[in-house]
């Protein structure tokens, strides 16, 4: 079947180079995760809502109030074990005076994120109840913990899905911050 | 990305732990059959964004109930399949469409099968005309 | 400590797995008989340790130690014991010394059963499994070990079997499934082996077809089974769902189906050569490609095993070396292989060529659609293809594929007149036609495809009976007629009636299945069609190792009673675990199916429930039983068993004074045998 001529010695090379483009494709596949979703919101608006406020049900918050600062916003729930862990370093973060620190509590039963707040702390400057999950999904939200970087001007610069440590806080974050102050 | 990793696993494994097999039968009522269908198929071919490849009519997790029910309300608002499906895409992407959309970016996905049939096809025409030993009639 | 044998039993089976790799192969180049026959002995040595390890591992399981964290990670004191076997292959580890061990049988079964073979060749294709083998234990020891203890501090009890697959499907479907997936790598250690040898013909062919055809047989059933189980343990009604994992099971079969049906004209006309090689090789191949992609964790699967990089990438370069291997054996040494066109246009062989086209074009774009997200993923995009696409261009090389099997079973090899099977061709189309026409209308709805596969069905059915009665046609009454066909015929038209059967089950529940999804108190009903299912009761119960709340449905046909159905919503107690049993009324032309969904009061007396009607779908599982069971009678035919080598005479080593004596003349009037 296969006589020695260009037309066969061409197919050989051809099979030989997909098969090593193969082998690299398939190499660096294994180390991708594949459970990650890029957002679709970056360098987008925030979304529109008119959410009322986990611990004060007369305030009624809407995306304005991301204007002219910068905020992270933080999506949790008392189901979320990770969120347990991230916590903490909330505490730190809000002593930066540069952000304002935004919960987003995401598909949870009252009594249990007032209770969440009571025993793990409250650092957020304001937190919005989103009971029905419907904002979280506004915000492509698919899982806790999930934080989002606001500009200035209300949009969405970055989203970090997991726990943000100090690692992904200081090489991921400040940086970006750092690059919003000075108006990029 | 390592930290993105664990803490979606935790939450992957709760849901999946917390209501394994069966898709939560949620009743939902209709106006029309036509309706009715339409959800089926919807359903069907949008993708569950945090399942191990699942679409919405066979997750049960409450992101997937939640996407339900916005498509049931999207559906008796009388938006079209095409309005419902870009209302996902722009919150999650193409990943949560299991069909693929024919556009620009899916055009060797789409016709890559054709393409490779054409050729192997024509090879092996191109073979059997120029070797061939027996006599037709 | 007998976990600990286990280990060495692995480890020794590495070693038996490298000398048979090596020493047989190096006795065919340096013309040592000695090292050619310890094929043999090294086969049996390989398969025992890893017979042996599996039963250490087994016996783990059955005797609840959790010091073995394999067994703590997959089972419980309270896991009924038929379970605690099954759940030696429940994940990956164990699983995959299940794969390894059924390689190992395939690979005794060749050097036990290989008495007619040449000598040189029965130890090079041995080795070259002993090669294949050598990888699949390495990666066993390496990375996968189900032998590591949870020592010092083991668990009190384990951590369960995930309920999904405390089943009967678990019980049968990997073992079969392995059976299939693994079988191709005889002809693939044919294939190689003929191409390091230089000699390609029909005799191999021959040799090679049983195998073949019994590992498709059994990756066959092994899918059916997959799908099966999926159906009824899942919920959501469903039997295919494009899922990676499914088609890592159906690509190689697609191409193992292309191979079995190219091997019978390489074996009958002496051709096809190039086509039977590349597909013996691409097989196996494809095979090993379906388990890197589900055991590395690159694809989603609700079916993964839990993934780590680092296995992920010892598989990949073991299947790489394996198919690069082949392909540069095929590059260098397959010009010696000949081809010829030696059949008209309207032939049997055509015929052939062309399923055999169509049939890697369907495996192309099922391996194209699995890949494709991957191949995006690369140029930063994640995106998804499912069941939409694959069910836009999967039918359509199919349905090309059963209009040409009504035809290519009728021709003759080489060269046919098809003015004379026109006629009758023509006839059971219109015969096709019609009946489906009839069908469609009485089943109510129409619909192209149920019009289509319907008449493609009985096109591709009474084909084959037409071409019974061709075969028979001389001998007079049904003895003599029975006597007249061959069990390779016998096994070719059972096979070709189950794809039809098959086609039949899958067009008519795609379309007409009912689903509805209702509220339901105690003492409601709700009527799809003929049935009225009606909601009795529910209650509390506590059995073997869950809990259960559990539906009595009482159905009725025409207000007939007809059945009483109990599903079941199941609280494991040991995972804390919650799971769905649907119970479903199997019958021959429809199921009707019930599952629990969620209670919707605190009484427990409302609840969200799934009803079904699922029309023909058991035909689906029973046309793909009648295809392996059709492989399976078609291996029982004469033919194999009366297989003779005329090369080469070799002697075998005298015992008494060690000297070996070989001749390398052509003596075609003697059988060659390795005898021992």
């Amino acid at each position: 079947m296969m006589k020695k001529n260009s037309g066969n010695v061409f197919l050989s090379v051809l099979a030989i180079l997909l098969f090593i483009a193969a082998f690299i494709w398939f190499y660096w596949l294994t180390g991708q995760d594949k459970t990650e979703l890029p957002s679709q919101l970056i360098d987008s608006p925030a979304p529109t809502f008119k959410v009322v406020d986990l611990l004060d049900e007369s305030i009624v918050h809407t995306q304005e109030e991301f204007k002219g600062k910068i905020s992270l916003v933080n999506i949790w729930a008392s189901w979320c074990p990770s969120c347990y862990v991230e916590h903490p370093y909330w505490k730190e973060y809000s002593k930066n005076e540069d952000i304002v620190l935004v919960g987003l509590n995401y598909r949870d039963k009252k009594q249990k994120a007032l209770k969440f707040i009571r025993e793990q702390g409250d650092y957020y400057d304001w937190t919005l109840f989103d009971e029905n999950g419907r904002l979280g999904i506004e915000f492509g939200v698919y899982g806790a913990p999930e934080t989002f970087l606001i500009d200035r001007e209300g949009k969405i610069r970055y989203r970090h899905v997991g726990v943000v440590d100090r690692k992904v806080y200081n090489e991921v974050f400040l940086p970006l911050i750092d690059k919003i102050k000075k108006g990029f | 990305m390592r930290q993105a990793f664990f803490p979606s696993l935790c939450l992957l494994l709760l849901l999946v732990f917390a209501n394994n097999s069966l898709a939560t039968i949620d009743v939902y009522e209709f106006d029309s059959p036509e309706l009715e269908a339409r959800f089926k198929v919807l359903i069907h071919e949008l993708r569950c964004p945090k399942c191990q490849n699942q679409n919405l009519a066979g997750s049960n997790s409450t992101l997937s109930l939640d996407l339900k029910m916005i498509v049931y309300e999207k559906l008796k608002a009388g938006e079209s399949d095409q309005q419902i499906v870009d209302f996902m895409k722009q919150r999650y992407g193409e990943f949560i469409l299991f069909k693929p959309e024919m556009n620009q970016d899916n055009v060797f996905l789409w016709l890559a099968p054709l393409i490779f049939s054409i050729i192997f096809i024509l090879v092996f025409v191109r073979w059997y005309m120029t070797h061939k030993e027996v006599e037709d009639d | 400590m007998y976990a600990e044998f286990g280990n060495y039993l692995l480890v020794f089976a590495l070693f038996m797995s490298i000398a048979l790799s090596v020493f047989p192969l190096a006795g065919t180049f340096l013309n040592k008989m000695p090292l050619v026959f310890s094929a043999r002995p090294l086969s049996i040595l390989l398969f025992s340790s890893l017979l042996g390890s599996f039963v250490c591992l087994a016996y783990a399981f059955v005797i609840d130690d959790f010091t073995i964290a394999y067994v703590a990670q997959h089972s419980n004191s309270l896991l009924p014991s038929r379970y605690k076997v099954a759940a030696v292959w429940g994940a990956h580890e164990g699983s995959f010394l299940l794969w390894t061990l059924i390689f190992s049988g395939w690979l005794l079964s060749i050097a036990l059963v290989g008495k007619n073979l040449p000598a040189k060749s029965y130890a090079r294709v041995l080795s070259v499994m002993g090669m294949i083998g050598c990888g699949f234990v390495s990666f066993l020891l390496f990375t996968s070990n189900p032998f590591e203890r949870t020592l010092p501090f083991f668990p009190i009890d384990g951590s369960d079997l995930n309920p999904l697959l405390q089943d009967f499907g678990l019980i049968i479907h990997p073992p079969l499934l392995y059976m299939g997936y693994v079988g191709f790598a005889v002809s693939f250690a044919f294939a190689i082996s003929a191409l390091i040898e230089g000699e390609w013909n029909a005799t191999w062919a021959r040799w090679a077809r049983p195998w073949t055809t019994a590992a498709w047989a059994f990756l066959t059933v092994g899918v059916a089974l997959g799908s099966w189980w999926a159906y009824y343990e899942l919920g959501w009604g469903g039997w295919w769902f494009w899922d990676p994992s499914e088609n890592a099971s159906l690509i190689p079969w697609l191409s193992g189906t292309a191979l079995m049906h190219s091997l019978a004209v390489t074996d009958k006309r002496d051709s096809f050569k190039g086509w039977t090689l590349a597909l013996s090789l691409s097989t196996f191949s494809l095979s090993l490609l379906g388990t890197f992609l589900i055991r590395s964790g690159v694809l989603t699967s609700v079916h993964s095993f839990t993934n780590d990089p680092e296995r992920g990438r010892f598989i990949l370069i073991f299947m790489m070396i394996v198919v690069f291997s082949a392909l540069v054996l095929f590059i260098f040494r397959s010009s010696k292989v000949k081809t010829r066109a030696n059949f008209s246009l309207v032939s049997k062989d055509m015929f052939l060529l062309a399923n055999n086209i169509l049939l890697i074009i369907a495996c192309f774009i099922v391996l194209y659609g699995t890949l494709y997200p991957l191949i995006a993923a690369f140029f930063d995009r994640k995106m998804s293809v499912g069941a939409p696409w694959f069910n836009m261009l999967f039918p359509i090389p199919s349905v090309a594929i059963f209009i040409l099997l009504g035809v290519g079973p009728l021709l003759n090899w080489k060269k046919h007149d098809i003015r004379k099977l026109a006629s009758a061709l023509i006839k059971i189309a219109i015969i096709s036609v019609v009946v489906s026409l009839l069908s469609v209308w009485l089943l109510g709805d129409f619909y192209w495809w149920v019009l289509g596969g319907l008449a493609l069905a009985l096109w591709v059915g009474l084909t084959s009976f037409y071409h019974l009665g061709n075969v028979t046609q001389h001998a007079k009454g049904l003895k003599n007629k029975l006597a007249k066909l061959k069990a390779a015929t016998i096994g070719m038209v059972v096979a070709h009636v189950g794809v039809a059967v098959l086609l039949v089950g899958v067009v008519l529940t795609s379309y007409y299945s009912v689903e509805k999804d209702v509220r339901l108190a105690s003492g409601e009903s709700q009527t799809i069609g003929q049935y009225r299912f009606e909601m009795v009761k529910v209650e509390e119960l506590r059995v073997e190792n869950y809990q259960s709340s559990m539906a009595t449905f009482s159905v009725y046909k025409n207000d007939n009673f007809l059945v009483n159905l109990y599903p079941e919503k199941r609280f494991y107690l040991a995972g804390k675990q919650v799971m769905t049993e649907a119970d479903i009324d199997a019958g021959l032309f429809r199921d009707l199916y019930v599952a629990l969904g969620e209670a919707l009061d605190n009484s427990g007396e409302v609840w969200s429930v799934r009803l079904y009607v699922k029309p023909f779908v058991r035909w689906i599982w029973l046309g793909a039983l009648l295809m392996g069971v059709g492989g399976g009678i078609a291996l029982a035919d004469k033919r194999y068993r009366k297989l003779k080598f005329k090369e080469a005479k070799i002697d075998i080593p005298n015992r008494e004074s060690g000297s070996v004596d070989s001749s390398s003349e052509l003596d075609l009037s003697d059988d060659v045998a390795v005898k021992q």
